[in-house]
């Protein structure tokens, strides 16, 4: 029993001393494990935030140094994230909190926190609370129907109910490179995104897919916070301020539209897509801050504008605008403000003047401005006007032009006419422009022209023209001058008149010169000298050059000497005559005239009339007939002849006269050519017209009559020198060729009955006793003969060029062989009057007078040289010669002879 | 069909030429649903809601032909009037204005058309089925389950419309024989 007391007060010590022991420690902590802990811990969510809070145990608040809470997230049992929350000594006893926002929905699985307090290496145990994620029957995608910056990266899951197969998860428009799904548990699959698109449609669709094939989702929506710029603040009544502003779409535009609020004021002062508000307000002279709060669910922005806003004041515009009093030439508008204080305002008001087309805008000023008169309207016009206002200090902004106000104008008398004259075939016409409806100022029921002699005014002419004519022709004694005036008559009277003055047809008045003008963009740019005597302007005239036309003209001021003329009736490629008159008090007098073309014209082809061609020795000349204006659409400036032979290589000749008529091809070959001819203008070469010719060469009738007559001279001068030469040579040739024979002497009686006579009495010569027959040759009568002395031809032959001199072998006869017997000679006979035969069975010489061409040797081999030879023309060459000597050294050779020799025998007494 | 012994009214015949296009909406209600709503072959699960417990227009057809006038009719009658609460619900709580515009445009001729199934079963002498239930003890619904519902009754209504436009060929050539 002592033993038992004793062990219990052993034990009992032992208590003591421990807890004495842990008192010295002083903070409850032995052996490592810490008794100050957490206690009443709560664990709450919102969206996807935990929030975890928890008090200290008693024990704790013997801590006098910082206490350390760690904790602990885990996500379906996997720890997730840790942290720690210090406490300082003075926190110990309160409630302490801690939030965490996890990546996943908290639907999607557990979410469980634990907790646990560490001092000075002492930790308590863990205090764990959970969340559970959601037990579903069917399939869900978590979390649903939220809002997403574009730019973020989301996870998504989708929780199975158990025993459902998952298929795969994704988001409608994504690719999948932008998505990675992951197993968190058996029944959660996570699917992370980078949001990098706006929903396009109502929403971006998460879509989980089981398998098999069924689908479950959740809409996402994606987009930005508001973006609003350019806020821009005035007033517009002067007791609200309104703002305006420009947005740009958030892709939230019906899930949640940005709202607005004014001045931080707590109602919405509009919702998107309307970008302006007002609010009420004190409108005063200050600098003031006016802030715009637009927001939606993804976020929101300030903006700010600086302004004082009665240096801003867009005005309304003015209502119920009225046309209170119309007259012909002027009207009067009234309208009303329907904001009160503009009427103290000092304003400026534009109107708007719309006649048919054209607009003119006028400015009026006034306090309070509520009326306008516009003065300088047309008679009979129909006119609409609208009117728009501003402050005439601080200009900000026009207000909106008011609605539209129509009125017609009262008619008058019509304008003064528009009148010019106009000489054509001994006539007079007076003419005028049809006055505009903006002239007429109503409808015109007749004209009145009246005319007299500027030296009778009080005898005046008179007749009416209907209304729809514009000209009166007269027939006017044209050496005096006329006045015309003429006036234009509607409902409301007759318009002034207009007169003009009839020039007397003098010749020198309408002596100018007449220069070239080219127009530019369909109308002449047309200036002039200033002249003195154009008191009342000038007057610029225009008709087509050729034929009839009815005159337009231009009026220009005095001041002005130039005019751009343009008409409607203009046409490229005719050619007008443009006069400029000066205006005088009297008769208009003409200062210069002009012709030309609006628009030059390519020429058509074929310009060319009676176009021909004519062969000058080795040139061609091409001829037409002069170009008439008519066929001018263009100023020709010179012609182009353009020669093209077969082997299409083109020559061209070229003249700067456009008065020319021809022009020539010179230096040509023989052969084909196409010979064009193109006017040369501004516009190009054109009115191409062409003729094909052949040249020929020169042997034509012309040229064979020339050659032949240059050959003749030469020939018969060649002759003239021969002849010279052999007179002047007589003495050698004769010594040559004819030999002096001695004269013999004879005594007989014979028959001739010459029985005593000297050889030099006697008729008969040494000749005649030798029996050389004598051969009478006259000039131009060629003769063929043949001649033999002592078996020793003698060839007459006239030889053409080239065939001189050679053998005649056909028609060579037999050398002539005389008979040896006497014959008288006649040589004392003249030879025109000779007439002998001798008588000889063999051959019949006749000897004939030398004007009888001789029909000896008709016959030559060479045919063609015979031919012309007896065509009585046989031209010489100038080697050809009459040699004597070659007789008696060669007897077979042929010699020739001109046939204009005479070879007489001479006497021996010579 | 059995013919029946009254002959319906002129004005009751003429209704019964189907006024109903749904080619349009159904294409801008699909485009505002958007991928995958508007692919061919998506198919979410029909939803078990109030708005689409109308009567199913997929009866086989044989089963539909055994059916008479007043049968069939009537279901014609209920199902339009379900549908017809349905996409005034749905142009309700569409944000989309253009949308919203169109679908209750469609209402108006979905009311004609119930309208004329009424007369002509009066004219008939068939009873009226009695009103569908309200629509307004509706729980809450995800935008997602919204988008499904719009989808299935647009679906529903699709087949309805069809299967009506035939039945009311068929009976009108039978009662005007």
């Amino acid at each position: 029993m002592v033993l038992v007391k004793g062990i219990m007060m052993i034990l009992w010590l032992l208590l003591v001393s421990l807890f004495c022991k842990s008192t010295q420690d002083g903070n409850g902590q032995e052996s490592g494990v810490l008794h100050c802990g957490s206690q009443n811990l709560k664990l709450t969510s919102s969206g996807q935030m935990i929030l975890l809070t928890w008090e200290d145990k008693p024990l704790c608040s013997a801590v006098q140094d910082v206490l350390i809470y760690e904790l602990e997230v885990l996500i379906a049992d996997n720890k997730e994230h840790y942290d720690e929350v210090a406490v300082t000594p003075d926190q110990i006893g309160s409630t302490h909190s801690w939030n965490w926002t996890s990546y996943l929905a908290l639907e999607c699985t557990s979410h469980s926190v634990r907790l646990r307090s560490r001092y000075k290496n002492h930790t308590s145990p863990w205090n764990q609370k959970t969340l559970p994620g959601l037990e579903t029957s069917r399939a869900e995608v978590y979390p649903k129907d939220k809002y997403f910056k574009v730019g973020s990266t989301v996870t998504f899951c989708c929780v199975l109910p158990a025993g459902v197969v998952f298929g795969k998860m994704y988001l409608s428009e994504y690719s999948s490179a932008d998505m990675n799904t992951t197993r968190i548990s058996n029944q959660t699959y996570a699917l992370t995104v980078h949001l990098n698109q706006a929903s396009k449609y109502s929403c971006t669709d998460v879509i989980c897919e089981l398998n098999p094939y069924v689908v479950y989702g959740a809409c996402a929506f994606i987009g930005y916070p508001p973006i609003v710029t350019d806020l821009q603040c005035e007033t517009r009544d002067l007791q609200s301020v309104e703002c305006h502003w420009t947005y740009k779409d958030s892709s939230l535009p019906f899930k949640s539209p940005t709202e607005y609020h004014l001045l931080e004021s707590p109602s919405i002062c509009a919702k998107s897509p309307e970008t302006s508000c007002s609010q009420k307000v004190r409108v005063d002279a200050r600098k003031r801050n006016w802030t715009l709060t637009a927001s939606n669910s993804l976020g929101e922005v300030k903006l700010s504008d600086t302004a004082d806003l009665t240096k801003r004041v867009h005005m309304y515009p003015p209502e119920g605008v009225t046309a209170s009093s119309v007259n012909a030439r002027n009207v009067s508008l009234e309208w009303k403000w329907t904001v009160q204080q503009y009427y103290n305002l000092s304003l400026i008001c534009q109107v708007k003047i719309s006649n048919h087309g054209e607009n003119t805008i006028s400015e009026h000023f006034g306090v309070g401005l509520n009326f306008a008169v516009l003065n300088d309207l047309i008679p009979n016009w129909t006119y609409n006007v609208e009117i728009r206002c501003r402050t005439a200090q601080h200009f900000w902004k026009w207000s909106t032009w008011s609605t539209n106000v129509n009125f017609h104008t009262k008619g008058d008398v019509p304008d003064v006419l528009d009148v010019w004259m106009q000489v054509m075939d001994n006539q007079i016409i007076t003419i005028w422009k049809v006055p505009l409806a903006n002239q007429s100022h109503g409808h015109i029921k007749d004209y009145e022209v009246t005319w007299t002699k500027t030296t009778e005014r009080e005898r005046r002419n008179r007749t009416k023209v209907a209304p729809n004519n514009y000209s009166l022709a007269l027939s006017l004694d044209t050496t005096v001058e006329h006045i015309v005036t003429v006036t234009a008559r509607n409902i409301n009277g007759s318009s002034s008149p207009s007169t003009i003055t009839i020039p007397s047809s003098n010749p020198d008045r309408t002596r100018v010169n007449t220069s070239l003008i080219i127009g530019s963009n369909g109308s002449f740019n047309l200036s002039w000298s200033a002249s003195p005597t154009a008191s009342c302007g000038y007057i610029v005239d225009w008709c087509p050059t050729l034929g009839k036309c009815t005159v337009e003209w231009l009026k220009v001021p005095p001041n002005q000497t130039n005019a751009s003329i343009f008409s409607k009736n203009f046409k490229d490629g005719l050619r007008y005559t443009l006069s400029v008159y000066a205006c005088t008090q009297g008769a208009p007098v003409l200062l210069q005239r002009s012709e030309g073309y609006v628009g030059e014209k390519k020429i058509q082809d074929g310009l060319f009339k009676s176009f021909k061609g004519q062969q000058q020795d080795w040139d061609y000349e091409v001829s037409w007939e002069p170009i008439s204006l008519r066929e001018q659409t263009a100023f020709i400036q010179g012609y182009v002849l353009y020669c093209l032979d077969y082997n299409k290589k083109d020559i061209n000749f070229s003249t700067d006269n456009p008065e020319a008529t021809s022009l020539t091809a010179r230096n040509l070959k023989i052969g084909s050519y196409k010979f064009t001819v193109k006017a040369r203008t501004a516009v190009g070469e054109c009115g191409a017209t062409s003729i094909t010719a052949t040249l020929n060469s020169l042997t034509d009738d012309l040229n064979l009559i020339k050659t032949v007559f240059i050959s003749l001279a030469t020939v018969l001068g060649l002759l003239s020198l021969i002849t010279i030469v052999c007179y002047r040579h007589w003495t050698c040739i004769k010594e040559t060729v004819y030999p002096p024979i001695p004269k013999p002497v004879l005594t007989s009686t014979g028959e001739h009955g010459c029985r005593h006579f000297q050889v030099d009495q006697c008729h008969y010569s040494e000749a005649d006793i030798m029996d050389v027959p004598e051969l009478y040759c006259s000039a131009g009568a060629p003769i063929n003969g043949l001649v033999s002395q002592e078996n020793m031809p003698f060839v007459f032959s006239q030889t053409p060029k080239d065939y001189y001199n050679q053998p005649l072998k056909k028609c060579t006869p037999p050398p002539l062989t005389l008979p040896s017997m006497a014959i008288p000679s006649q040589s004392g006979l003249p030879s025109s009057s000779f007439r002998r035969e001798f008588p000889n069975a063999s051959y019949n010489l006749i000897m004939q007078p030398g004007n009888q061409q001789s029909n000896l040797c008709p016959e030559l081999q060479e045919g063609t040289s015979l031919e012309r030879s007896s065509d009585g023309y046989q031209p010489h060459d100038h080697t050809e010669t009459f040699t004597t000597n070659q007789t008696e050294e060669d007897p077979d050779s042929p010699m020739s002879c001109v046939s204009t020799y005479i070879l007489l025998p001479q006497s021996s007494s010579r | 069909m059995q013919r029946s012994r009254v002959r319906p009214h002129p004005a009751a015949l003429c209704c019964m030429s189907f006024p109903l296009s749904l080619t349009p909406f159904m294409s801008s209600a699909l485009t505002y649903l958007g991928p995958p709503f508007n692919e061919k072959d998506f198919s979410p699960p029909r939803p078990n809601s109030t708005a689409l417990s109308l009567p199913s227009a997929a009866t086989r057809l044989e089963l539909w032909h055994g059916l008479e006038n007043q049968a069939r009719l009537a279901q014609n009658q209920k199902a339009y009037s379900v549908l017809l609460a349905a996409v005034r619900e749905l142009a309700r709580s569409t944000l989309c204005p253009a949308l919203k515009t169109s679908l209750l445009h469609f209402c108006t001729g979905l009311d004609g058309l119930l309208g004329s199934i009424s007369a002509l079963m009066t004219t008939l002498g068939y009873a009226l089925p009695p009103p569908s239930a309200n629509m307004e003890m509706r729980p809450t619904m995800n935008d997602f389950a919204k988008k499904v519902e719009g989808f299935w009754i647009l679906r529903e209504l699709q087949s309805w419309l069809w299967r009506s436009a035939k039945d009311f060929n068929r009976l009108k050539k039978r009662l005007r024989g």
